[in-house]
């Protein structure tokens, strides 16, 4: 009984540790691709200080994501780095989301009310009060 | 004035260190990325936050992949501790506004900064006893609640050469610092991986290696709690955030190797010089 407990948990690790590799790795690729593009190909309204990219439109997120995608595909290297960004930010939440299901596999019912709470909680964060104290 | 290119160059170094950092000692390396943006670059606050939260989790997801597959972090205390501290996330972002309209802000960086001292002085005290007793104090005694939601485990540490198990100590008090932690990180806009090393490592007394890897994996939860509210707002800039993100990750890949390598004593000391930095940082921001 112990043995396999033991088995399915290095199970765990290693779905967790897979899921956090990939989605590094992905975000990495997408980012360091869109900072070579926009080093090769500047663009000619591009701001050349620091100041000047604070000060101007560059890097406004969308959070259209068919615009956002269609940017990508054409190669738009800010939107590619925006992509990059997003998978990363993202893998916390897939993190959590995927600690549920592996202890549902599990049967560890504590343990997914836990993992689940913390979702649910996260998921408040992200999309009510984020959104409300943006526009606030 | 920087150039854009300059900016990338400089800040991937940077963002290599702070990544580093960050790994080897449970941090999001907030820190180091938001005074270089303010000061060497001139990026206002609030991008140098929405920067600061990508190096955070890029720190998080980074090294946690390492530590996870190794078995250093405990994925159950880990999980069991995010309760509290995605609570205080979400409660410090909701104070975050209140606090600053009523210009009561500054008690919070005194009361934080006062605690991270006090830390420090007694994390120095435990290395102390340590050297002493020739091996980390850690607890090994079997409570209640740790037994009820399994909040023990062992390692197999490399650079011991012995496998080193534990029982998390007084559950309580660790999970009502992580509560702290979470408010902070959302009033900072990072982590609070420091004060979570200080929950584990003092309250739990869990091996310095296991309480700095399960913050490592735990700090990207808690900074992706308020990434929307930086994102919306337009402060998460691609061009800014990328150097950071691609230099964190490399800094925190190359510090997942050096972690495993390191005595955990030698690790305690990065920590303390961490503390005493980060207390003085907050002690200065809440100074008239």
């Amino acid at each position: 009984m112990t043995e396999s407990r033991g088995r399915q948990s290095a199970d765990m690790n290693l779905v967790i540790s897979n899921l956090l590799k990939y989605g590094v790795v992905i975000s990495a690729i997408l980012v360091a691709f869109g900072v070579l593009v926009l080093f090769l190909k500047t663009p000619q309204s591009f701001p050349t200080t620091v100041a000047q990219l604070v000060a101007s439109n560059y890097g406004k997120p969308t959070l259209n994501l068919s615009q956002l995608l269609g940017e990508v595909a054409s190669a738009n290297p800010i939107f590619v780095i925006q992509l990059g960004l997003i998978v990363l930010l993202a893998t916390p939440v897939a993190r959590v989301a995927a600690s549920v299901i592996m202890f549902a596999a599990e049967k560890d019912r504590l343990y997914v009310v836990i993992t689940l709470f913390v979702l649910v909680v996260l998921l408040i964060g992200l999309l009510i009060v984020g959104p409300m104290e943006a526009a606030g | 004035m920087t150039g854009i290119f300059d900016y990338i160059v400089l800040m991937l170094l940077v963002s290599a260190i702070a990544g580093l950092v960050g790994a080897l000692v449970g941090i999001g390396g907030g820190i180091l990325v938001v005074p270089a943006l303010t000061l060497l670059f001139g990026v206002p606050i609030q991008y140098a936050i929405g920067a600061s939260i990508v190096s955070v989790i890029a720190t998080s997801s980074g090294s946690a992949s390492a530590y996870v597959r190794d078995h250093i972090t405990n994925l159950r205390i880990g999980m069991f501790l995010e309760m509290g501290s995605s609570v205080g996330a979400v409660v410090g972002a909701i104070m975050s506004i209140a606090l600053i309209r009523s210009g009561f802000s500054w008690t919070v960086f005194l009361a934080f900064g006062a605690l991270l001292m006090i830390s420090a002085y007694s994390s120095a005290v435990r290395i102390r006893k340590e050297r002493k007793q020739g091996s980390e104090i850690i607890n090994q005694k079997p409570n209640r609640i740790s037994s009820r939601l399994r909040l023990s485990g062992d390692y197999y540490d490399n650079a011991v050469k012995a496998k080193v198990s534990y029982i998390a100590d007084r559950v309580f008090p660790a999970f009502g610092v992580m509560f702290a932690a979470g408010v902070l990180s959302a009033l900072l806009g990072v982590g609070g991986g420091v004060l979570k090393v200080v929950g584990m490592d003092s309250y739990m007394k869990l091996p310095f290696k296991v309480s700095t890897t399960t913050s490592n994996f735990m700090i990207g939860v808690t900074a992706a709690a308020s990434t929307t509210i930086y994102y919306i707002g337009g402060f998460v800039n691609p061009v800014l955030a990328a150097p950071v993100a691609l230099g964190v990750l490399a800094g925190a890949y190359a510090g997942t190797k050096v972690l495993v390598r390191t005595k955990p004593g030698a690790l305690r000391w990065v920590f303390v010089v961490a503390l005493i930095i980060i207390g003085i940082e907050m002690v200065h921001e809440g100074l008239p």
